[in-house]
């Protein structure tokens, strides 16, 4: 436009005339006008938009890197819980092993026990056993000597003996 | 191998301590010998319950003394007495051998050993027959005794010197609880005395083989007597078991005794009297039959501090017929014990075990002795499943229910799951103390009625495990506090998570399988 | 112990007694409130005596006291 409005001057006027000092100070103020013109109609508003552009932009990046952080949080946040919720399995199992392995040592504590106590009563029962047979043995010693010294008896046993074994008796009674 | 020098030296030692013989003695003759009775002409200064000894080293009790005879039931040889034996008095009632050997034994009505172990050593005895304690001799009930079933500790709680029967159909669990409460006094300083009457010898040694596979046969005597046994032993035994407690009690000693049971007691008693010729009363037992159970549970006592404060706590056993608790023998007995453990059939048969019915079970001195803890906590539970049951019959017919309804039934459901037990898995105190705060709290809404038994199962064993600090600061003879609830309903949620965690993944695994 | 003084005293002995024998054995039974003696000879209690009286029995047998010892062991 500005080329237009200066070739159409040019046109217009003989040569003469632009050299015309006046002319030219006549220029120079409308080209002065012009820029100042220019400048505040043009160039100023331009300016501004570009600058609004330029802060638009600026937010957009601001909340872009807001949300990147935000994600980064949400990352970082999940990745605790599911470290968490890891341990608290482990918890979970260990407790559960504990139990098991408890429960696994009473068992095999109470299965020593019996095994033990097994062989204690079997030990006693053979002793019971030898004590049994010594018994049997005495027993039978017993009776043979008894029915011995019976069969003496009734034939060593003198009428004097009987005799005097009687009135023993007799007197003993008496006394009492 | 077999020392021939001993044997020959032991004779001589029994030689030398022959006593004298004693050459004067009243005696009698066997005029009559058949059914395990004898009758005995002569023999006029004999007494009432005295021991007479047969010619050939048998042994008789005197029962009936009439004008020209002696009635007498045979302790032994049964089968060897003839018309025309000699029979001597002895001046001696029946004695029962008595001593700390006995522990870890099975003995007969007369101390003798019957598990083919040595011989007793012990040299003492008492008289099976034994006047009670005086009343001024007697305290208070206020120790408890726990049975480690959390059904009967926490509504029917025992305590030590109380006599509780325990009354039910036959396969009902009685014996059980009475095993299960032996095997609860393992290290409680309690001395156990189980009496068998006229038991199968295929039970008794079942009892006897789980007695010694938990080590409980260290501080337990067995007097035994079982059905084959003759009818005056089965009589004796329930008496000889009772001398032996009373040997243990007037030490200072707590002593736990069970008779398995006091129906078989009254039918070996019925027997003799029936053939000793006694006139017979209701259902043909004689008229001293209550007697004969009353001076026997009259024994069991606490003693005063004076007289050493040791004490028996019997827990006699009856079985009832089709559950009917008005016959002859078990009216008699409910009324002469400080309460009652009632056990029901259906309840047993519907998988509720102990099959204990609480509306009809008390137990009338033994409130006193429990534990504070445990008192505070279970003096809402009776009444909560009264209520439970109440609502259960009235809800059977109604179809839809509010929601509070339905809230109070399947607390109750889940309240009756956690009153069931197995057999030979006792809770301590402070597994009751726990059990009893959850069952009772909100926590039972978050676990699925189904899972309830293993989740009562599981959680002492997990608190044990995982949480002793929270069993060390349960004190049973302080009340339960605030926080220490709160502390225990936490423990109680972390297994919950535990446990139903476990309940969504079994689905999943069955699925893989 | 009842005393029945019509009764007779039930003796029993080895062998047959001799006069004086006798004589003791009755005076002894008359103490005891008996009237009179009845004699049993039995080889089996190889010696000694036995006297029933009423409900006691007085046993000084040998076989008795062999019995005993027999017992005892």
């Amino acid at each position: 436009m500005l080329m237009t409005i200066f070739q159409s001057q040019l046109l217009a006027t003989p040569l003469d005339e632009i050299i015309d000092p006046s002319s030219i100070i006549f220029h120079l103020i409308a080209l002065v006008i012009l820029t100042v013109g220019l400048y505040l109609l043009l160039f100023k508003p331009v300016k501004k938009m570009v600058k609004q552009r330029q802060e638009k932009i600026r937010k957009i990046e601001k909340e872009n890197a807001d949300l990147n952080e935000e994600v980064k949080e949400m990352k970082s946040s999940i990745e605790l819980v599911l470290s968490d919720a890891k341990k608290e399995a482990a918890v979970i199992q260990e407790n559960a092993v504990k139990v098991a392995n408890q429960k696994a040592d009473d068992i095999v504590a109470s299965a020593r026990r019996q095994a033990k106590s097994m062989v204690e009563r079997t030990e006693q029962e053979m002793e019971e056993e030898y004590r049994k047979l010594q018994e049997d043995i005495e027993a039978q010693i017993a009776d043979v000597s008894l029915a011995v010294a019976e069969k003496v008896l009734g034939r060593k046993l003198t009428p004097e003996d009987d005799k005097k074994l009687i009135e023993e008796c007799l007197a003993k009674w008496s006394k009492e | 191998m077999i020392d021939i020098q001993k044997i020959g030296r032991g004779i001589l030692d029994k030689l030398d301590s022959v006593q004298e013989i004693e050459d004067d003695r009243s005696c009698g003759r066997i005029t009559y010998a058949g059914d395990g009775i004898i009758h005995i002409s002569g023999l006029e200064d004999v007494k009432y319950n005295e021991l007479l000894e047969i010619q050939g080293g048998y042994h008789a009790l005197a029962l009936n003394l009439e004008k020209f005879s002696v009635g007498a039931v045979l302790l032994s040889g049964a089968e060897k007495v003839r018309y025309g034996d000699l029979v001597y008095s002895t001046g001696k009632t029946v004695q029962m051998r008595v001593g700390e050997e006995l522990l870890g034994r099975i003995v007969d009505p007369l101390g003798d050993p019957v598990d083919g172990l040595a011989a007793i050593a012990s040299q003492e005895y008492r008289p099976v027959e034994f006047p009670a304690p005086s009343i001024m001799d007697r305290a208070k009930v206020n120790k408890p005794l726990q049975t480690g079933i959390l059904a009967i500790d926490s509504m029917i709680p025992i305590g030590r010197g109380q006599r509780e029967l325990i009354i039910g159909d036959r396969q009902t669990g009685k014996t059980a609880i009475a095993v299960d409460t032996i095997l609860n006094q393992k290290g409680q300083d309690v001395i156990c005395i189980y009496v068998s009457i006229g038991q199968k010898a295929s039970s008794l040694a079942k009892i006897v083989n789980t007695l010694r596979n938990e080590g409980a046969l260290a501080y337990t005597c067995i007097v035994s007597s079982t059905a084959d046994d003759p009818v005056p032993l089965q009589y004796l035994a329930p008496y000889s078991g009772c001398a032996l407690a009373e040997y243990f009690m007037y030490q200072g000693k707590d002593v736990l005794i069970v008779y398995d049971d006091l129906s078989k007691h009254a039918v070996a008693y019925r027997t003799m009297s029936l053939l000793l010729k006694r006139p017979a009363g209701r259902e043909a037992y004689p008229g001293d039959v209550f007697y004969l159970h009353s001076r026997l549970l009259e024994r069991a006592a606490k003693l005063s501090e004076e007289k050493g404060g040791g004490s028996i706590t019997a827990l006699p056993i009856v079985e009832t017929l089709a559950g009917d608790i008005s016959a002859y023998i078990p009216t008699n007995v409910i009324s002469i014990t400080d309460g009652q453990i009632y056990l029901e059939s259906e309840l047993f048969n519907s998988g509720v075990r102990p099959a204990v019915n609480v509306g009809l079970s008390v137990s009338r001195v033994g409130g006193s002795a429990q534990r504070a803890a445990v008192r505070q906590i279970s003096g809402q539970l009776r009444v909560n499943l009264a209520q439970y049951r109440e609502l259960a019959i009235f809800m059977q017919f109604g179809s839809d229910l509010d929601a509070e309804t339905a809230k109070t039934l399947s607390r109750g459901a889940k309240m009756t799951d956690a009153l069931k037990q197995r057999q030979y898995l006792n809770y301590s105190v402070k597994d009751m103390v726990v059990l009893l705060t959850v069952s009772q709290s909100d926590l039972v809404d978050k676990i699925p009625e189904k899972r309830m038994h293993a989740f009562v199962e599981g959680l002492p064993d997990y608190i044990r495990v995982n949480r002793p600090q929270l069993l060390e600061a349960i004190d049973p003879d302080k009340k339960v506090s605030e926080e220490l609830r709160s502390k225990m309903l936490a423990v109680a949620a972390e297994y919950i998570d535990c446990s139903v965690g476990e309940d969504a993944a079994r689905p999943l695994a069955a699925e893989e399988n | 112990m009842a005393k029945r003084s019509d009764s007779l005293a039930k003796v029993t002995l080895a062998r047959e007694p001799d006069a004086e024998l006798r004589e003791k054995i009755s005076a002894f039974v008359r103490k005891r409130g008996c009237t009179g003696v009845c004699y049993t000879i039995d080889p089996k209690i190889v010696g000694g005596i036995i006297i029933g009286i009423g409900d006691t029995i007085l046993d000084g047998s040998v076989r008795g006291r062999l019995e005993h010892i027999k017992q005892s062991l």
